[in-house]
């Protein structure tokens, strides 16, 4: 297990250099002045070019390049050219709200593409509840996300429409992860606006996932159902529900794993929608407000986050596959 | 308890829960961005400006609704008749948000600091040689030539503004205190920032030992809202009290009961920017070209009655009392022109932070140019591309419009962004000696019939050269909830009301 967990690190790390390389390429190609984009508009160009000489834009591109590998050996990932303060403190203020989001999101849709699937695959309904869940999830998820927001907080009123909790039980708790935090402050009513705060955006990005997860699971069932271990459970006389949690469902759930392995990789694209459209504020608007500055730190920072996220759930995956599945364990 | 009951609980309670506040005290704004930083030096802001003010107070500001220059954080001034030396008066019993009472060495030590060659403002001060603090409330700044506009500069919003010496000395941090002024500040303002979470929020409170009437509002809100249709749907709702940049124009006629307009004259003036190396090249053709994009043709569809065109190249709160610029009409002509010069074909390029606005009038041009046989297309331009244009003017496109802002009402603040060579604005790079002669002479005029006409007569030489051309006066519009009075707008601060005054009624 830990030679594989190497394996897969230095394989990440590996990845981040290579990503950091390209990025730093594109600077040069990119016709944007992070220079001018920190000291704004109107500055003359004098400043523009002071300023371009303190932040060592004027040193040729390899060099750059070699400070900011020094630098990240360190686990200093420079100043953001928009907030101005050190890339690890945003990404410190930033992540939890994401993460936050992400997980609550993908309980969703684990638990949302479960329920869809195990009827799919067991009754004759399948195919009509597939069906209808392709179509709930075929249009754009913005749409999604703005009909959500239309209908549940500005018709009905039954829920917050964008941030992470109501201004009036605002507060910024030791870990950033808001419904951690409730607990340790030992707040019921914060807790429940936290969570009625994350239910249109968390739903909103987990209906994509619902249908990935839902799908992978019954066509594994269905799979799985026609083997022989199946007939030979129910010749035994165990019933439906003891053949499903017992046998079918670990059997079955190696494809839907690796599903929401890839989930977690595509959630990053869907974020920069969502985050923008229920003003959640996480990595992905810091990493808009990032684009606009050029603010490269900033960009390859969340580009850190995201790659370490994808890493963390792919082990996390790989483990429970091998868990489920005690041959993938022994290779 | 059944699981319908118990989802229907849930949902009552998150109802109770995320119900709007009703705290008579409490304003709610919302930011489509957070601010860079709030430190006066640092950064050209816009959103922020607003807070900035109530925090940090300046020598001298722009009177709500004009252009007139009044006291500030100095109760009066004089300038030599020199004109090289400035003299003010502070006022008495100012205090910082840490208690400490002001005196001029403070404000010199905080404008020793704006004048810092490593911060981007200090450009405000060029010109100062010296600065002093002879007593308790007096600071003097000399000049090294006289400079007409140097009130103005200080009136700006982006002006210096005094800071504290709890950041100055407390929190200097070996960076002048911009990592700690970032996120935090000590002005001597109406307000105190308390909280400043990025991509959430940013409270004030009000400070009750300003030196001036208290605010009536105990608490401002700032919240981050990326989305204006969000934020619409959050002031309909009563979430916001105001909006105070981006409802968009088309939507403004129709607004929601309890909404109203606030729209006052502003220095954001509607200008395109031409590159006359590729196919702008012909005089013949700019002129045809400039027929086609006469903002006769689109004002009102894109801004309803929030715009008026444009009198020159300066905004009209700089320079009134003019008509409004004459266009070439001759369409005939101008399709003969473009007959005769063979197919053209140009790009326009739009600033992207007034995306849509910008989009619609680019969209225009292209359907008006389509009249005189021009092909045209449209592109964005972000806004850290712009200031590179000028660096490659083959990949550049052939028009460029956009709606910015200059420094202060002062023209000489237009003419040194937008039209001087090398100016930070002049995307094309543009330069006319003649232009240049003009501008240093109006500099150093005090006279403003006789200042106006020099900064006129610039106008007039870049409309008929074609490389820029006035589209209209745009003004700045707020969306507000009926019974909040006393929003005191100004001219020179765009997207702000003042926090200091602003009341229910």
């Amino acid at each position: 297990m830990w030679l594989f967990l190497a394996r897969r690190i230095a394989g990440l790390a590996s990845v981040l250099v290579a990503m950091t390389i390209v990025l730093f390429a594109l600077q040069q190609i990119v016709p944007a002045d992070p220079a001018r984009a920190m000291v704004g508009p109107n500055a003359p160009n004098s400043v523009v070019e002071a300023k371009r000489a303190a932040m060592g834009l004027e040193q040729p591109l390899p060099v750059r390049y070699w400070h900011y590998m020094v630098q990240l050996s360190q686990g200093d990932l420079g100043q953001s050219i928009y907030t101005h303060n050190p890339v690890t403190r945003d990404l410190a203020r930033f992540t939890p709200a994401t993460l936050e989001l992400v997980v609550v999101a993908l309980f969703f849709g684990i638990l949302i593409g479960a329920a869809v699937a195990l009827p799919q695959a067991l009754s004759r309904w399948g195919p009509v509840l597939r069906l209808g869940l392709i179509g709930a999830t075929s249009a754009p998820i913005f749409l999604t996300g703005l009909l959500l927001s239309l209908l549940f907080w500005y018709k009905l009123g039954w829920l917050p429409g964008g941030g992470r909790i109501s201004p009036d039980d605002f507060a910024a708790g030791p870990t950033g992860f808001l419904l951690i935090d409730s607990i340790l402050a030992g707040s019921p009513r914060m807790m429940l606006d936290v969570l009625a705060h994350l239910i249109l955006p968390a739903f909103t990005l987990a209906l994509p996932i619902a249908v990935a997860v839902g799908r992978t699971l019954a066509s594994s069932l269905i799979e799985v159902y026609r083997q022989g271990y199946i007939r030979t459970a129910r010749a035994k006389g165990l019933s439906e529900r003891v053949v499903l949690t017992r046998h079918a469902l670990k059997n079955a759930a190696g494809p839907p794993l690796s599903m929401i392995a890839l989930q977690v990789a595509l959630i990053f694209n869907n974020l920069l929608i969502v985050e923008r459209l229920f003003a959640w504020p996480g990595l992905g608007l810091y990493m808009v407000q990032a684009f606009a500055s050029a603010d490269l730190p900033a960009i390859l920072g969340v580009a850190l986050v995201a790659a370490a996220t994808y890493l963390v759930v792919a082990a996390i995956v790989d483990i429970l596959r091998a868990l489920f599945d005690p041959r993938l364990g022994a290779q | 308890m059944s699981v319908r009951q118990l989802l229907a609980a849930m949902v009552i309670l998150a109802t109770a829960l995320c119900a709007p506040a009703s705290a008579e005290t409490v304003l709610r704004v919302a930011y489509s961005d957070d601010v860079a930083t709030f430190d006066p030096d640092d950064a050209i802001i816009l959103f922020g400006l607003d807070v900035s003010r109530v925090l940090y107070e300046g020598l001298v500001q722009y009177k709500p609704g004009t252009t007139e220059i009044v006291g500030w954080l100095a109760q009066s001034w004089s300038i030599s008749p020199d004109g090289r030396t400035y003299r003010f008066t502070l006022r008495d019993g100012v205090t910082f948000h840490d208690g400490r009472k002001m005196t001029s060495a403070d404000v010199l030590a905080y404008f020793r600091r704006r004048k810092s060659p490593s911060l981007p403002l200090s450009y405000f001060l060029d010109g100062v040689k010296e600065m002093s603090a002879p007593d308790p409330r007096t600071f003097v700044i000399t000049l090294t030539a006289p400079q007409p506009a140097f009130l103005d500069r200080l009136a700006s919003p982006w002006a210096p503004k005094v800071i504290g010496p709890g950041a100055l000395v407390d929190h200097e941090g070996g960076d002048l205190g911009v990592g700690w002024l970032n996120e935090h500040a000590d002005g001597t303002g109406p307000f105190k920032l308390v909280e400043m979470v990025r991509g959430q929020r940013y409270v004030l409170v009000r400070n009750p030992d300003y030196w001036g009437a208290q605010p009536y509002f105990d608490k401002i809100e700032i919240l981050i809202v990326p989305s204006i249709n969000q934020q619409m749907l959050m002031l309909e709702r009563g979430e916001l009290d105001i909006v105070e940049h981006g409802y968009p124009f088309d939507q403004l006629g129709k607004l929601p009961p309890g909404l109203k307009v606030d729209a006052h004259d502003a220095l954001g003036l509607e200008m395109a920017y031409f590159n006359r190396t590729k196919a702008l090249r012909d005089p013949a053709v700019r002129k045809a070209v400039i027929t086609a994009i006469n903002p006769a043709g689109w004002l009102t569809d894109v801004f309803g009655p929030f715009a008026t065109p444009a009198r020159s190249l300066y905004p009209k709160v700089m320079i009134n009392g003019l008509e409004p610029v004459t266009y070439p009409t001759d369409f005939a002509a101008a399709r003969r022109t473009i007959a005769e010069a063979g197919p053209v074909t140009i790009e326009i390029g739009y600033a992207d932070q007034e995306g849509p606005v910008q989009q619609r009038i680019a969209e225009f041009m292209v359907s008006l140019l389509k009249q005189i046989g021009v092909t045209a297309t449209v592109r964005t331009i972000p806004l850290v591309e712009e200031f590179s244009l000028v660096n490659n003017l083959a990949r550049a496109p052939d028009i460029f419009i956009a709606q910015n802002y200059p420094d202060a009402v002062h023209p000489a603040t237009q003419t040194g962004v937008f039209f001087e060579t090398g100016a930070a604005l002049n995307f094309f790079g543009y330069s006319n000696p003649k232009v240049d002669a003009l501008s240093a002479e109006a500099g150093q005029i005090t006279s403003i019939p006789e200042r106006d006409k020099d900064y006129l007569a610039i106008s007039d030489i870049l409309f008929a050269d074609g490389a820029f051309i006035p589209l209209a006066d745009i003004k700045d519009v707020i969306v507000y909830r009926t019974g909040l009075v006393d929003l005191n707008t100004r001219p020179a601060l765009p997207w702000a009301v003042d926090y200091g005054t602003i009341r229910r009624e």
